[in-house]
């Protein structure tokens, strides 16, 4: 077993590796993550260095690829590259605007087998309120893109991402969801400090007051809608974090296991990413951090030697009571820091806790935690 | 004599994840199977040219402590696979 630094089990290969296969996309939403970006060179692999990665993937028995952007269907070699993923033993899933996808593309996806998801960002419950961050004429072809995928038996999920412009419409985003267009659920996030969103974020970062509206109508949206309804980040994500957290301070519980290290990102012990210049990152979101070149660099020996790499599965180490904005902070046992790539690009340095996970911070700005101010 | 000779599907991925674990996976049918560094012996000797008797014998000469049970377990763990569609049958003429 390969140990880390940090003493963390860390597979010989990653699972799942997510890459960016293109650099262009046919939108510019206000919020990207991708784009806009000053440390990242917009430049895009031709077919053939793809298809000699996947052939390197394939030796390292990773199990799936995420195919992102850009905008993914925006490439017309996609059917070579899904061919190369099929032949490589592997699977595969695709994050989409969902504005390109077609008939042929769909049929080709199905005929793989190998598609675990298609992932169709919709923002409103109406055009008015998608092309708000995302532009004029998106929200009726990626209604028409989600109806094709299910048209041909493709698993799509929907991820809607909140900001300041459609945080007054979850309701009805989750009605035409989940009633009008009859998808079994959808995940939600947020906006976040990257790529354009920084020049946007006047614009687009929820507020305080916007992220308590969030929270409060997205808990009771998923309790109407049992299960159908998840996130991984973002108010729906807090919310429940934050309730666990404040129910453990009021008891007196015993510090969580993964609380008080900077532990909240557990995916460079799995996964790593690769950008679309072919530059080997450990997250899309820390896409500064440049580990090694696909095709020039062993994937294995990135993974498994790289001291960046290693520094960045080390973090854990790293006790919150070491930080200053951290001192006496009565969360600092159930905290774990959340999101690596997002405490660089609010501070910085990687190695600080985000600071736009900070409940004690969300606290002291005015904002309450829902369920607990629903039972107050 | 005809015998059938257990062999691997050539589609399913041995991942050795860790020293003691490994994932035997399915891509085409997204499935996968945890195995111990055992099953990862037997899952390497399914060539189609030993016997799940050859290779209960392989593993008793290869692994320390083994069991008297050994045989009839490895026997349902490359059923067991086969039940999956991991492994198939090799029709061996050779008499």
């Amino acid at each position: 077993m390969q140990e880390s630094p940090s003493s963390i089990p860390v597979m010989r290969t990653p699972r799942t590796v997510d890459l960016e296969i293109t650099s262009r996309c046919n939108l510019r939403c206000s919020y990207c993550y991708f784009f806009d970006n000053p440390e990242v060179n917009y430049h895009e692999l031709p077919t053939g260095d793809w298809l000699k990665f996947f052939d390197e993937l394939g030796q390292c028995a990773v199990m799936d690829v995420c195919l992102a952007g850009g905008e993914p269907f925006i490439r017309e070699d996609l059917p070579e590259l899904l061919e190369a993923v099929v032949k490589n033993r592997m699977r595969f899933s695709i994050l989409s605007n969902g504005t390109l996808i077609d008939d042929i593309i769909a049929e080709f996806i199905t005929a793989t087998k190998r598609c675990d998801s298609v992932q169709v960002s919709i923002d409103g419950s109406c055009a008015e309120v998608h092309e708000t961050a995302r532009g004029k004429g998106s929200f009726h072809k990626a209604v028409r893109g989600i109806n094709i995928l299910r048209k041909h038996d493709i698993p799509v999920t929907v991820r809607v991402t909140i900001h300041r412009h459609n945080v007054h419409d979850l309701e009805n985003i989750a009605h035409f969801l989940l009633e009008e267009l009859g998808l079994p659920g959808f995940s939600t996030n947020a906006a976040g400090y990257f790529g354009s969103c920084q020049k946007n974020a006047s614009d687009m970062l929820l507020r305080v007051e916007d992220r308590q509206t969030a929270m409060e109508t997205l808990l009771q949206l998923e309790k109407r809608y049992s299960g159908r309804i998840t996130a991984q980040a973002g108010p729906l994500a807090d919310a429940h974090f934050w309730t666990r957290m404040e129910k453990a301070r009021k008891e007196g519980a015993p510090q969580f296991d993964n609380g008080g290290n900077l532990t909240g990102c557990g995916c460079p012990t799995n996964k790593i990413a690769v950008r679309s210049d072919g530059a080997i990152v450990p997250c899309t979101m820390l896409s500064h951090m440049e580990l090694g070149k696909i095709n020039q660099d062993s994937f294995q020996e990135v993974w498994r030697k790289n001291s960046a790499l290693q520094k960045l599965r080390a973090r854990h180490h790293i006790t919150l009571e070491s930080f200053e904005e951290c001192a006496g902070c009565k969360y600092t046992y159930y905290c774990t820091g959340n999101c690596p790539g997002l405490a660089f690009t609010l501070t910085g340095n990687v190695n600080q806790p985000s600071p736009d996970a900070c409940l004690q911070r969300f606290l002291a700005q005015g904002g309450k935690i829902p369920i607990l101010a629903e039972s107050a | 004599m005809h015998s059938k000779n257990p062999v691997a599907n050539p589609i399913v991925v041995l991942r050795k994840e860790f020293d003691d674990w490994a994932v035997l996976f399915n891509p085409d049918t997204a499935e996968a199977v945890g195995v111990n560094p055992v099953g990862v012996a037997i899952w390497e000797m399914l060539d189609g040219k030993k016997s799940v008797e050859d290779i209960a014998a392989q593993i008793n000469r290869d692994f320390s402590d083994v069991p008297g049970s050994a045989a009839q377990e490895i026997e349902t763990f490359i059923e067991d696979l086969s039940k999956r569609g991991f492994v198939g049958s090799q029709l061996d003429s050779t008499v």
